[in-house]
């Protein structure tokens, strides 16, 4: 990069962080929580990661943003002493690649960052580990980390931690112990998230029944803690049964065959309680094959577009989505604590992510962005296209 | 080998002046399983095979047979092929990529996604026929590479990422209430099975497979069947990939995935013998049919992903005790 266009970037940094009120196009941080969070009462982390998420985004930081999302990191040109690092254990979807995005845009908004660097491991352990050890060996300011190995990066974290950097987990990942091993952990509480998919299924349908949920790969502990939360509400509810408890892979496919099945098992299906909305197309494929109604209540964690495309598509009043969020934003929340770490205020060590669960609307499919794009995700639309362009 | 290769074809035994082919019970066997399966099936889970089940299974048996007989080719060339699941995901993002949901190119998306899978099969071919290598190895190290090939690929792709409407209603339809699918196995089963009976290059194929150096010495190019065996059976996970997406509809990285051991598990229990030469396309579906209604019978059962693992696990092995011991008492 030239030496004017850096300066020509850092002067937008500077100018952007300096302003004192958004763009009168822009939302405001209040805004957002409202609209991703369902809420304005969140951790101080949270509320510190929106104010800057709600700056405006210039074409300059625009292009500096892309620059570093593209070439996996970059210098900012800022001038700043820190250097930040996200680590991917996989990186490999498009949801991966927008949450490394929002990383990128809230470390453009702090002028002290001078450097920005990212690794994908896909879903390579030990490239998992030497990444980490790469970055600890170049004495980072920061580490944020998608855990996707889980205690397997224990040790590793560890030592980074021992060598004084900033070290946070996000999304539902766990390694060690937060506050002790590494700074904080930030996710949404997953147990109440179960609970709610079921009271969004009642909400949908007060004569709600038969319920059937939904899991990822065999045996995995997100699915397994949502569902036992999930089966617990059920009982608290009157005439309300989770029927079956069937794995999907977290793949399109997966829900394909487990809703096949579900079709040919039960007689009737009021409900379906799932994290993955995406993968929830599989199912919409499937009652399309069988030539069945469009006619329950689906419950889901996160808010991929196509399945909202697939919704208005199917244009059926039986058929109702309530969602929460794909909180791609937790990797701005992880770099904001970690900020405020530095700046020597204090930071919890579990950061619970407020979550709401709404109804699908209309207006909610993009076509023009890929549809596995979160319809929550705080990247403004301009830098997705730019993102997915040419594609 | 101690089996001899007068199991892999019908024996024409003269009564009465007529040629009747009589079977191998090698290739009964999995015929005999799959209707005591059906039994069972229908006396403890009658659910399982209802119509709207046996509607919901037939197309997923569908698929698993033209995988399988795939397979069932590279077994019979005395090799193995873990590629597949990699090249039903190229084959299905080139379909997409090529055609970007439009009906107007979906010939020209089709040809690609079939050459795509042709290419991969060619260099399997090359690297297994030509160079002598591990069908294994290799298989798996291109499996490797053209996973990583479809996802930097699948990357670029249109945002709409779907397959075309004319497409989808083909692959998704019926005749004569038959999935279009099951009408395609049949098709290429029936094909297959005259192709490796009654043409000379298919009793060529099974004697290479049988025996390569006695081929050889007969003057047979063995390379050439060894490597065509490659070449079609890519060909097969293209037909798949065309019509998996189609009926999918919005085909992701993973549609591949259940097709690297479900395709060996019926191929083996379709009597295909894993020491070259002996299969039958026929046996092949009915073990495909076997897999698939075993699948579902243990998920309707309610059982645990863990559980149904272990019961099709069990399944399996006993079909392949079955065929095997039915080869050997079948033997004269």
């Amino acid at each position: 990069m030239t030496s004017w266009k850096r300066a020509l970037a850092g002067a937008a940094v500077l100018a952007l962080t300096a302003a004192a009120a958004p763009a009168a196009h822009a939302a405001t941080a209040e805004d957002l929580m409202k609209s991703r969070l369902g809420t304005t009462e969140a951790s101080p982390v949270i509320v510190e990661a929106m104010q800057h998420a709600a700056q405006p985004v210039t074409p300059e930081l625009r292009a500096k943003a892309l620059e570093c999302w593209k070439n996996n990191g970059c210098d900012t040109g800022t001038g700043g002493k820190l250097s930040v690092a996200y680590a991917d254990g996989f990186g490999e979807n498009v949801w991966r690649r927008v949450t490394a995005m929002e990383f990128i845009q809230q470390a453009l908004t702090y002028p002290e960052i001078g450097k920005i660097q990212y690794t994908s491991a896909r879903s390579d352990a030990s490239k998992a580990i030497s990444d980490l050890r790469s970055y600890i060996a170049q004495g980072v300011n920061v580490i944020v980390i998608f855990a996707d190995h889980g205690a397997a990066l224990g040790p590793t974290v560890r030592e980074a931690k021992e060598a004084g950097i900033q070290v946070v987990l996000h999304n539902g990942t766990e390694v060690g112990t937060a506050g002790t091993d590494y700074l904080t952990n930030i996710s949404e509480n997953i147990c109440e998230l179960g609970k709610a998919f079921v009271k969004a299924v009642r909400e949908g349908n007060p004569a709600a029944a038969n319920i059937v949920a939904l899991g990822g790969v065999p045996g995995n502990t997100l699915s397994s803690t949502w569902q036992a939360c999930a089966e617990e509400e059920a009982k608290s509810l009157a005439g309300l049964k989770i029927l079956a408890k069937i794995d999907t892979n977290w793949t399109q496919e997966g829900t394909f065959t487990a809703v096949s099945t579900a079709l040919s098992q039960f007689d009737k299906i009021d409900g379906y309680i799932y994290e993955y909305a995406d993968g929830f197309r599989g199912a919409v494929r499937a009652y399309q094959q069988t030539n069945h109604p469009l006619d329950f209540v689906a419950a889901l964690r996160t808010d991929e577009q196509g399945l909202f495309c697939d919704w208005e598509a199917a244009n059926n009043p039986n058929f109702k989505i309530y969602y929460s969020s794909g909180q791609n934003f937790q990797s701005r929340f992880a770099l904001t604590a970690a900020m405020m770490a530095i700046a020597g205020k204090t930071v919890p060590p579990h950061i619970d992510v407020p979550f709401k669960m709404k109804p699908a609307v209309k207006g909610l499919c993009n076509p023009s962005l890929p549809m596995e794009m979160s319809v929550s995700t705080l990247v403004d639309s301009e830098t997705l296209k730019a993102m997915f362009a040419g594609n | 080998m101690h089996v001899s290769t007068n199991l892999a074809a019908p024996d024409f035994a003269a009564r009465k002046g007529l040629a009747v082919p009589r079977l191998p019970m090698r290739f009964v066997a999995i015929w005999i399983a799959l209707a005591g399966l059906g039994a069972i099936c229908a006396v403890l889970l009658p659910r399982s095979v209802a119509p709207i089940t046996l509607q919901t299974v037939l197309p997923f048996a569908a698929f698993l047979t033209i995988a399988a007989m795939g397979q069932a080719l590279v077994l019979m060339a005395r090799s193995i092929d873990l590629s597949v699941p990699s090249i039903v995901a190229l084959s299905s993002a080139v379909l997409l990529g090529v055609s970007h949901g439009n009906d107007e190119r979906l010939w020209l998306a089709i040809t690609a996604a079939l050459l795509a899978a042709v290419a991969i099969g060619a260099i399997n071919a090359f690297f297994v026929a030509v160079l002598r290598m591990n069908g294994l190895v290799v298989t798996l190290a291109t499996g490797a590479i053209v996973g990583g090939v479809t996802l930097w690929y699948r990357q670029g792709l249109a945002a709409e990422a779907k397959v075309p409407l004319g497409l989808a209603s083909f692959a998704g339809g019926h005749l004569w209430d038959v999935p279009v699918a099951a009408w395609f196995a049949v098709a290429v089963m029936a094909i297959l099975t005259i192709g490796l009976r009654k043409t000379l290059a298919g009793r060529r194929f099974e004697a290479v497979g049988a025996n390569p150096r006695a081929a050889h010495a007969c003057g047979i190019r063995t390379t050439r069947y060894q490597g065509g065996a490659f070449i079609l059976a890519s060909l097969l996970y293209g037909v798949l990939a065309v019509l998996l997406s189609g009926f999918i509809r919005n085909p992701t990285l993973e549609v591949g995935n259940p097709y690297l051991l479900a395709p060996i598990a019926a191929a083996v229990l379709g009597g295909t013998a894993i020491s070259g030469g002996i299969g039958s396309m026929v046996a092949v579906l009915g073990a495909s049919l076997f897999v698939m209604q075993l699948d579902q019978a243990s998920k309707m059962m309610g059982l645990a992903t863990s559980w149904q693992l272990i019961v099709q696990g069990l399944a399996i092995v006993a079909g392949m005790w079955l065929s095997e011991a039915s080869s050997k008492a079948g033997r004269r």
